[in-house]
């Protein structure tokens, strides 16, 4: 239901011929505008008869973006906002002295239909503008009227006019014209006013009084239009973003593919046209194979890390696949899949969007002031992704990060692996594994294969070290370096693999060839060929023990007497050679306290020239310290009573099957213990082996070096 | 959009994308890239996983570990393991049923070896923090060994879900013209892998006689000397096992006059020994 006032404007078209060279580029180039606007009307009458008062006061702001079909003819379109506010008091006195009285408030959003429209004309150099919201909402109206001589005193009721038509019809669609102004020679901002009285109102509310004249009216319109550039948005979406990492095959194939979408957003929901879709990686690395130690020395790669498009993609790319476009696209939107060919591969993506008009819109992730993105989900400063460092607790740390301390072992950071080459990660046994960041890493080649595996394992358990013996011969260079494949990664230091082997040439004894050190020193773990003739428990017990040494950790002590000679000469017993050289002993059994000399005579009587290599253990050597320590030997026969030293007290050991964290003596070694405590404690500097552990290369192992072992008892 | 579920087809079809691999040999194909229909039914290749530490680790080592080759007419042993890795892990029950032993040829087609198992897990056998290793051991007799075709093996231990890696096992003429110093090796490895595959199988005594065969012609030989002391502890003779090990020992310390490792051959001469001459217990 409406009941309007009809307020016709007429409004002089003004057509400019414009100098189109000058004109601005910019002003045919934008894609939106946004306009702001005021239109003011205060009108008056009274002629005795007849009184009113109204007015008017608009205020527009919104945006006109381009027509998605009108690219060609620059024409705009929108719905801004507009505040609308009306007054309007009207009354009519007769000559009878009768009379009315009406009243009307209009207060709010004008309703546009259709919408806003600006057209440019690049021929004629004009645009024109029209504004077609021609009505608000009525908030309040109402009519009195009055008794002849008693004016308005009778109220009839409100008029029920719930919408009013407030703007010149002049300034819409239709027939009648619009506001048409010349182009600017330059600069970017359209603006015009229009003002004046040569409108004639016509006062239709109060059909009783209506006289039909035409009363002019004062308006004033005045208006400007920006190019709104930030307009048009190129959203990134990817999917997987958050938590994919780059992966790839042993053979370099292609690992999971990251989809990337784009699509072009214009806030008026029109986006424009789009010629062509541009992808680019750029400072994609390059680091040297698939992760760090695989292929072994692998040479610079010559192909980037991270590619753009799977085979059939219908995208056009460069050599690299670093850059691809796409032509006339259907649509406002293109997707593409980054494929990775190394485990620790990074780049950043850019896409762009090349619009009809030449204007080029670079792509952002939603919400980001960035463009472009990093791949993987990244830190700026890292080429490690978030959701590996989240996931493995390591959030916040640096790529070169190197600082574990879990096993403490000798309180040196590290495990000569940093972070980015923990997260690049390692083939073993040709499958991909991380580093631990929080626990040190070992790598092993094991090449004994199940001979080595049970004392690996107990290694293991009692280092707390995360050992892996994944490595295959294929899988290490000769250089034994585990994290050589780098370019422009993080650096660090070489950090070495430690290769266990059955050595056919050793028997009786294993070693870990340039041991005790860190893994660089050790240039082979060489376990004896004939280690089948070893039980199960020791064998396994003594391949710990080997492989303790290569992260540093030494025996209890170094001097203990080993292969000295007890001889039978004269039916007494001489240690160290014959009765010239010798020094003559009595042997005791420990429990119960016995002199078991004369038992031991007539054993080696029978023996082969009545001689028996023997091992004599001392204080603080290879026997000493906690007697559970896997690092203490088990080849003792018999140690020296301090309380006389021609005695040797007959006793044999056995390996112990965890790791001394004192260097205290326990068990056979607890002083004070009866008739003795047998090798004290460890040597100086020694024992304590938790706490001797040394894993990273980066630093060097300290040396635990006794001093000279003492000379024998005097006889 | 395109399709991307079709475009990840193509990675298997293709064996690789961009121009193809880098850095690394690609020549058949990449994984799965045995060809194939390009229709709906065709899976996309697995997403490369980064493998995490498994609860117990599966490993073999072909007779003594120190090479791949294998001579016909040897005994031949394969000796298991499975031992417990991840400390949290829960019990892992390891029945015999849930063990297979796989023996490939070089063009992967599967092989039937005569293996005779010499060591079996007991009934019941389980991994925890107080059995942390299960060893088991098969055997060819030397007559089994001369009847397989020349040429390279591939063989495979899976344990309750767990594989060992394929461990290359060349299967090689025995060897012959040799110098004196690689035939006595050679012929000292026989009698050893003899006598270890007879102690196995509980027959100690043609353990003794190959290796005392061979003794006649080493008789320092210290590794001989040591599987004889092991014959003989088994035979029930403990004065002879004693008497080898000493030998072995005296030859260990002429190897290594001053061992700077614990000597495996002294803690079994000590523990040979009887009380009261340096193996009190």
């Amino acid at each position: 239901v409406k009941r309007a006032a009809t307020l016709a404007f007429v409004v002089c078209a003004l057509t400019h011929a414009s100098d189109l060279s000058a004109q601005s580029a910019e002003v045919l180039a934008a894609n939106a505008w946004r306009l702001h606007f005021k239109y003011t009307v205060n009108a008056s009458l009274d002629t005795g008869e007849q009184q009113f008062d109204y007015s008017v006061t608009a205020t527009g702001d919104g945006l006109l973006a381009r027509d998605p079909n009108g690219a060609g003819s620059h024409t705009f379109s929108g719905d801004p906002s507009i505040n609308v506010v009306v007054s309007y008091t009207g009354r009519v006195i007769g000559a009878d002295g009768c009379g009315m009285m009406e009243s009307l408030v209009a207060n709010g959003l004008a309703i546009c239909n259709p919408s806003t429209q600006m057209v440019i004309d690049g021929d004629e150099g004009t645009f024109e503008l029209a504004v077609n919201c021609d009505r608000v909402p009525v908030v309040h109206d109402f009519a009195w009227l009055g008794k002849c001589g008693k004016l308005f005193d009778y109220p009839v009721d409100d008029l029920a006019i719930t919408e009013w038509e407030w703007h010149p019809e002049a300034v819409s669609f239709g027939a009648m014209p619009r506001f048409t102004f010349p182009l600017p020679p330059q600069g970017a901002t359209l603006s015009g006013s229009d003002s004046g009285s040569p409108l004639g109102l016509n006062v239709g509310l109060f059909t009783a009084i209506a006289t039909g004249d035409m009363t002019p009216v004062d308006y004033q319109f005045d208006f400007t239009l920006t190019p709104e550039k930030d307009e048009v948005k190129l959203e990134l979406d990817i999917p997987a973003y958050d938590r994919w990492r780059p992966s790839t095959t042993p053979k370099g194939d292609a690992g999971e593919p990251l989809v990337v979408n784009a699509r072009l957003q214009a806030a008026s929901g029109r986006p424009p046209r789009v010629a062509e879709f541009i992808w680019d990686l750029t400072k994609t690395s390059h680091e040297p194979g698939v992760a760090m130690n695989f292929p072994p020395d692998a040479p610079p790669d010559a192909k980037p890390d991270l590619r753009l498009g799977t085979p059939d993609d219908p995208h056009v790319f460069d050599a690299d696949r670093q850059h691809a476009t796409l032509s006339k696209p259907d649509g406002v939107a293109d997707s593409m899949a980054v494929l990775p060919y190394d485990w620790g591969g990074w780049s950043t993506l850019t896409v762009t969007a090349v619009l009809e008009d030449n204007r080029r819109i670079v792509g952002k992730l939603m919400g980001a002031s960035e463009e472009g993105a990093r791949l993987p989900k990244r830190a700026t400063t890292s080429y490690i992704a978030d959701s590996w460092k989240e996931s493995h607790d390591a959030s916040g740390k640096a790529d070169d990060a190197d600082d574990e301390m879990k096993p403490v072992g000798d309180e040196t950071q590290g495990d000569g692996l940093n972070l980015y080459q923990e997260y690049r990660g390692f083939y073993g046994r040709a499958e991909h594994r991380e580093g631990d960041p929080l626990v040190k890493d070992l790598f092993l080649q094991n090449q004994a294969g199940s001979a080595a595996t049970p004392g690996i394992g107990l290694f293991k358990q009692l280092s707390q070290l995360n050992v892996q013996p994944w490595l295959l011969p294929s899988e290490l260079p000769m250089s034994r370096v585990i994290n050589g494949n780098r370019a422009a990664a993080p650096a660090g230091n070489p950090q070495h693999a430690v290769i266990v082997a059955i050595d056919g040439s050793l028997r009786g004894l294993s070693k870990a060839q340039g041991g005790p050190g860190n893994p660089a020193k050790i240039s082979k773990v060489r376990l004896q060929g004939d280690w089948s003739t070893v039980d199960d428990e020791r064998w396994k017990r003594l391949v710990a023990h080997e492989l303790f040494h290569t992260v540093n950790v030494w025996h209890h002590g170094d001097i203990d007497r080993m292969g000295v000679l007890w001889r039978v000469m004269n039916d007494r017993l001489y240690e160290g050679g014959g009765a010239a050289t010798g020094t003559q002993i009595q042997v005791r059994q420990e429990k119960p306290d016995a002199d078991i000399t004369g038992a031991v005579i007539d054993l080696y009587k029978a023996l082969p020239n009545a001689r028996r290599r023997m091992w004599i253990a001392v204080d603080q050597g290879q026997h000493s310290g906690d007697d559970q320590c896997v690092m203490r030997y088990a080849n003792s026969n018999a140690y020296v009573l301090r309380a006389d030293t021609t005695k040797r007290v007959d006793a044999r050991d056995e390996r112990g099957s965890a790791l001394c964290t004192s260097s205290n003596g326990t068990g056979v070694n607890e002083d004070p213990r009866d008739p003795q405590s047998r090798y004290g404690n460890a040597g100086s500097g020694r024992g304590n082996c938790a706490h001797q552990i040394h894993v990273t290369d980066a630093v060097p192992a300290p040396s635990r070096n006794m001093p000279p072992a003492p000379p024998p008892p005097a006889p | 959009m395109r399709n991307f579920g079709i475009a990840l087809l193509g990675v298997l079809l293709l064996g690789g994308c961009g121009g193809g691999a880098k850095g690394v040999s690609n020549a058949d194909g990449g994984p799965g890239g045995s060809g194939g229909q390009s229709d709906a039914g065709v899976e996309a290749p697995p997403v490369p996983q980064t493998l995490g530490p498994p609860p117990f680790v599966v490993d073999l080592a072909l007779n003594d570990a120190t090479t791949a080759q294998a001579p016909r007419g040897w005994p031949l042993i394969l000796t298991g393991v499975a031992a417990l890795w991840t400390e949290s892990a829960a019990p892992v029950s390891l029945p015999a049923s849930a063990m297979s032993l796989k023996v490939g040829d070089a063009s992967q087609q599967v092989q039937t070896w005569p293996l005779a198992q010499v060591k079996a897990p007991a009934p019941g056998a389980a991994l925890d923090a107080e059995h942390r290793s299960v060893q088991v051991a098969w055997v060819l007799t030397p007559a089994q060994t001369s009847a397989l075709a020349l040429g390279t093996y591939e063989v495979q231990l899976t344990w309750a879900g767990q594989s060992s890696p394929p461990l290359a096992v060349e299967i090689v003429e025995a060897p012959t013209g040799l110098g004196p110093g690689d035939a006595a090796m050679a012929q000292a490895r026989l009698a050893n892998l003899t006598a270890q595959a007879a102690l196995l199988q509980n027959d100690a005594a043609s353990a003794l006689a190959a290796l005392n065969a061979e003794l006649v012609a080493q008789p320092t030989h210290v590794w001989l000397l040591t599987t004889q002391s092991l014959a003989y502890e088994a035979a029930g003779n403990k004065d002879e096992a004693l008497k080898s090990a000493e030998a072995a020992l005296e030859q260990v310390l002429l190897d290594e006059p001053d061992p700077d490792e614990p000597v495996t051959t002294w803690e079994l001469r000590n523990r040979l020994l009887p009380p009261a001459a340096g193996g009190a217990p």
